[in-house]
């Protein structure tokens, strides 16, 4: 028996190492093609005017949307953001979703918002909508109060409102480029049949001066846990997420900021009320949708336009919002099993699911399983030192490189760390974080399994630090 | 297997720890050289400012040849100053940019329009498109056969300088293309105005798919042309419905009177889609005989048909707005009158505004 669970273990490890090869093999493939697309995509938009849409007739308008569930440091901020964008036609849809502090009476207050008797059509059915407001100051804007229900109800509130063909869905602790709708609204009217969904970059707004709702000055945060961020942002937007899209099998187009057809986010009833990470859920179910019925799709990503968010600056706060993220993961890849290895799905099916199912979803499972092995055999005394040193630092310098490339995207395509010094203090992080921050952070994501199998369902508050107290 | 691990796992340590060197000198040294040739980007840019500054108060070919000249050599910042300036400057000064741009940037530009690369002939025909005359217009003719995107940005050019010989090649080639980009072209089509007017009206006769057709009576309401009224009109009875919808919306556009017979056919169209344009339109009209029938429309069981019957009789006037007033009392179907009351909000804080 003895002799069984000895090589059981052998073949375990065994297994983790070809693992260890083949996660960072993949995603070095992604940061490849991305660097491929960013390059690409910049030489194709050279000498393009963006304000060009201004003379377009058929010029898609946009109704965005923005749940807000106490937001109150923030809102004005983000709203102002929003009202202030360049767009030839939008609206600004804020949903209150029951917040308990003072968001919905900051926004009466501030934009002299009055009760309207709003008839909309409730193509959705959501929590019950308290009331709708509009602004004599702001034509744009309509602020809809309605009954707690979570972000996907919330947003479900907003759709049912959003009187455009295309609706972007913003976080409220967001702001947005002036530009950022000019760009990321490009994919739809270069080819407008057959484009659904389209993200763009999300940055962290840590260290940066926010004024008048836009990013004036771009600064390093002095904070260690949103370095840390910085760093995986870069990563997963501009590795991650392009090189699947150069692949087209993009599967998240983040909640913070988004572009999609509202038509066909409402055939498939619009977002999953009961869903934890209703942006995934959203454009999996949308490519289910599309491949099912056979209609020829684009869901893309775009390196340019930019949103600026708020990370969390408390280790409590980061862990409940990264456990919020994994159990919407596991979520959504559970409820959507059918798609894996499944041809009919396409890259979607055949590469993009299996991926998120077996790297990102257990990822942290195996890693900690990693860590159990290694303590198992240094208890027996049957560790290689040496040959443990070098794997650990070869998966140090791994997790280097592959943030020296995100860095190197960074570099190619925003350039927006204005001194070279915070290049170098990024790249420090990125050796930094295997110390310590990213087991946290896998011990963090194995734990929302069990949140999961337990039924915990909470949303995990942020606590915002707000753009206003941001200190020059 | 396990002999060779160590050896392969020290191996790759070295590779990959020199890689990752190797990138971080990179990206360090790309910086680096960067931020200097940003900085001469930026003292070119501002020499060049002054004197196309200059140039452009100073009127006349002369200064703008001089600018040229003096800056050929600056392809890159040349291009790059003249589309800032574009955006920014409006009559005489756009002629001195043209100038400068056919002296120093034209031959280059329509070499590139010839490029095996796509980026380069892409960016050729946008230049082109931004700066040329007609003297180009064959050689971007020729980008029309290209590849989608590039035929796009050939639409976009030729339609800068429409004359008929190039609006006759922009609809041949919006007739040969494939749906996907049928939209773009209408888009683009748009900014050339009324001079279209001779190639809708044919087209509107030649063409076969639905989509086009569609596309193409839209594009007569957006500008609008209501000269084409009788040839819009015939498409009214289309066994499509997406035709008549868009039907309905040019007529809505056009404002002819005597669409509205057509109109009022289309009020009562076996589809929702149509009667909600239609009662659209038939506000737009601001034909008191539609009276009966917005009111009839703010009654519907669908939506968006009560809506636009809302929005129609806010656009007749004091006639329209009592009758709101009258439906908003009713009791018998509470979601007329939550439509009326909207829109008598609606017009209130539209008073109050203004």
């Amino acid at each position: 028996m003895n002799a069984f669970l000895e090589s059981l273990f052998h073949l375990a490890s065994n297994s983790i190492l070809v693992y260890f090869l083949l996660i960072n093999s993949l995603y070095f493939l992604f940061v490849l093609l991305s660097l491929v697309g960013i390059f690409h995509y910049q030489r194709m938009t050279s000498y393009v005017r963006m304000k060009e849409i201004f003379s377009l007739p058929l010029a898609k308008p946009i109704s965005i949307i923005t749940p807000a569930y106490n937001e109150g440091p923030n809102i004005l901020e983000s709203v102002r953001s929003l009202l202030a964008l360049e767009y030839p036609l939008y609206e600004v849809i804020v949903v209150n979703d029951g917040s308990t502090d003072a968001t919905l009476e900051r926004l009466v207050a501030a934009f002299d918002l009055r009760k309207t008797h709003r008839v909309f059509r409730k193509s959705i059915d959501t929590a019950p909508v308290r009331g709708i407001y509009t602004s004599p100051k702001e034509p744009k804007l309509v602020v809809v109060d309605k009954v707690n229900g979570k972000k996907a109800d919330a947003m479900n509130a907003g759709l049912n409102i959003a009187r455009y063909p295309l609706f972007c869905a913003i976080d409220a602790d967001s702001v947005l480029d002036r530009d950022a709708l000019l760009k990321v609204v490009r994919p739809f009217h270069e080819d407008p049949e057959r484009t659904v969904g389209v993200g763009g970059v999300v940055r962290l707004s840590n260290g940066c001066v926010v004024k008048n709702g836009q990013v004036q000055k771009i600064g390093m945060p002095r904070n260690v846990l949103a370095r840390f961020q910085i760093l995986e942002y870069l990563r997963a937007f501009l590795g991650g997420r392009m090189g699947m899209s150069m692949l087209n099998c993009l599967l998240i187009i983040s909640g913070a900021f988004g572009l999609f057809r509202k038509d066909v986010a409402l055939k498939i009833g619009g977002y999953r009320k009961a869903a934890i990470g209703e942006d995934m859920d959203l454009v999996v179910r949308l490519r289910r949708y599309l491949h099912e019925q056979k209609i020829p799709y684009r869901i893309t990503f775009i390196p340019d336009p930019i949103c600026w968010t708020e990370a969390p600056e408390k280790i409590k706060v980061l862990a409940r919002q990264r456990n919020r993220w994994h159990r919407g993961l596991v979520e959504v890849l559970l409820g959507n099993l059918k798609m894996v290895f499944n041809p009919r799905y396409g890259m979607t099916g055949m590469l993009a699911m299996p991926f998120y199912l077996f790297f990102e979803m257990l990822g942290p499972l195996i890693e900690l399983a990693g860590y159990g092995m290694f303590i198992y055999y240094a208890a027996r005394g049957q560790v290689f030192y040496p040959f443990a040193v070098e794997f650990f630092l070869l998966a140090i310098v791994y997790g280097m490189l592959l943030s020296l490339t995100a860095i190197l995207l960074e570099e190619y395509s925003l350039q927006r760390y204005p001194r070279l010094a915070d290049v170098v203090v990024i790249t420090a992080f990125g050796i930094l974080e295997n110390l310590g921050y990213r087991q946290w952070l896998s011990f963090v994501r194995a734990k929302s399994f069990l949140d999961l199998v337990r039924g915990h369902n909470e949303w995990g508050a942020m606590e915002k630090k707000g753009f206003a107290l941001e200190k020059e | 297997m396990n002999d060779a691990l160590p050896s392969l796992v020290s191996n790759a340590l070295i590779f990959l720890l020199l890689f990752s060197i190797t990138l971080f000198v990179f990206i360090i040294s790309r910086r680096l050289v960067i931020q200097r040739r940003d900085a001469l980007f930026m003292d070119r840019y501002l020499a060049m400012e002054q004197d196309l500054l200059q140039a452009i108060s100073e009127g006349g070919r002369q200064p703008a040849v001089d600018v040229a000249r003096k800056y050929e050599s600056q392809r890159s910042v040349l291009t790059h100053i003249l589309i800032d300036f574009l955006d920014m400057i409006s009559g005489r000064g756009q002629e001195t940019l043209k100038v400068v741009f056919e002296c120093a940037l034209r031959d280059r530009c329509l070499k590139d329009l010839r490029s095996h690369f796509l980026v380069r002939r892409l960016q050729a025909t946008r230049l082109a498109g931004l700066f040329s005359g007609p003297s180009e217009r064959a050689r971007l003719v020729d980008r029309l056969k290209d590849r989608p995107i590039i035929r796009l940005a050939a639409v976009n050019a030729l339609v800068q300088s429409p004359d008929e010989e190039s609006l006759a090649m922009v609809f041949q080639a919006f007739e040969e293309e494939s749906c996907p980009n049928v939209h773009t072209y209408t888009n683009i089509i748009y900014g050339a105005g009324e001079k279209v007017e001779p190639f809708v009206r044919e087209h509107l006769k030649q063409t076969r798919s639905t989509e086009k057709l569609s596309l193409l009576l839209e594009l007569a309401g957006a500008i609008p042309l209501p000269s084409l009224f009788p040839d819009v009109a015939g498409f009214g009875g289309h066994p499509e419905k997406e035709v008549r919808i868009k039907v309905a919306k040019a007529l809505g556009k056009f404002l002819v009177p005597e669409s509205y017979a057509l109109l009022e056919r289309m009020a009562s169209d076996k589809e929702w889609e149509v009667q909600a344009q239609a009662l659209r339109a038939l506000g737009n009209l601001k034909n008191p005989g539609a009276l009966v029938l917005l009111t009839r429309g703010l009654f519907s069981p669908v939506w968006h048909v009560r809506n636009n019957a809302r929005e129609g009789l806010i656009n007749l006037g004091p006639l329209g707005i009592r009758r709101l007033e009258e439906v908003a009392r009713q009791k018998s179907d509470r979601y007329a009158s939550d439509m009326a009351s909207m829109a008598l909000e609606d017009i209130s804080s539209a008073r109050e505004e203004s």
